[in-house]
């Protein structure tokens, strides 16, 4: 029982595990790590310990992202107990205006005030503030320092004409998407 | 796996291999144990821990009153669902002898 813990293999797979499970309730992922890794010594125990051995019990207990998400039920419960409140809808009203009221600092806000909320998955954030900024401000400053010496104008005034209006146009953008996928969620 | 927790309890491991070797289907087995902590949380099984002669103390498994209640229930829909397909799935059989 002892070889296991020193066999590398095992250790490098409970590790894995470990910190896959780390998106789980403290007690959950403790549980689960505890079952997998007596499953392991009992296989061990009844099967022989050896590298080959540990190799074929580590696969046929498959990778342990999957295990996690086996036990991961928070997607299914998130709808239900997560809806609109006055944080989500704060947030898309400064992310859709915020950047034009307040350039950049306004757009920061909503910024801020999206990523605070639980309403929305990594991926939604992602998309809903990411990609509106990187396909609307990049552009526009690229095309404003293209046209820099033509347009007459300063480096500090290139640099902020694009963090406004881009900044100011890329909340309203991700504010709508965002606020679509809210409703989504509420249907 | 209540099927197999009627017959007797198990432990983790056991449990694990006995149903993977049934069902070819079980690409992970390590995904067994989240759905028998679903299990345990429905209180359709319960948990103790118990020595072994040899090697490190085990996890047992044993299906609850609840837990033999819904095999039960679930044994009654499966039954009427393979005869509703049996039905729909012999006169098919009936038809391709005569057709050959």
């Amino acid at each position: 029982m002892t070889a296991m813990d020193v066999d590398p293999i095992v250790d490098d797979y409970l590790k894995r595990l470990s910190a896959a499970a780390a998106v789980l309730p403290p007690d959950r992922r403790e549980e689960l790590v505890a079952d997998i890794r007596g499953h392991i010594d009992a296989a061990l125990h009844e099967q022989g310990a050896s590298e080959l051995d540990a190799r074929n019990v580590l696969e046929r207990l498959g990778p342990p992202e999957d295990i996690v998400a086996a036990a991961d039920d928070r997607d299914q419960d998130r709808p239900a107990t997560r809806g609109r409140g006055i944080l989500e809808i704060a947030a898309l009203v400064v992310l859709a205006a915020g950047g034009f009221a307040v350039p950049i600092a306004g757009w920061i806000t909503g910024v801020v005030l999206v990523l605070m909320s639980q309403a929305w998955s990594t991926r939604e954030k992602q998309i809903g503030l990411l990609a509106p900024f990187l396909i609307l401000y990049l552009p526009i400053l690229a095309l404003v320092l293209l046209s820099g010496p033509g347009m007459n104008v300063g480096p500090i005034e290139a640099l902020m004409l694009p963090a406004i209006v881009g900044g100011g146009l890329a909340g309203l953008v991700g504010a709508i998407y965002l606020a679509l996928r809210l409703k989504s969620k509420r249907v | 796996m209540l099927a197999l927790l009627r017959e007797r309890e198990r432990y983790g491991f056991e449990l694990v291999r006995t149903l993977s070797d049934i069902d070819g289907m079980v690409i992970s087995e390590g995904t067994i144990y989240p759905l028998l902590t679903r299990l345990r949380g429905e209180q359709l099984v319960t948990t103790f821990w118990q020595e072994s002669e040899s090697g490190p103390p085990r996890r047992y498994y044993r299906v609850t009153s609840a837990g033999l209640a819904a095999l039960d229930a679930f044994s009654r829909e499966w039954a009427q669902f393979r005869d509703a397909v049996d039905r729909l799935l012999r006169p098919g059989e009936h038809d391709d002898r005569n057709g050959r």
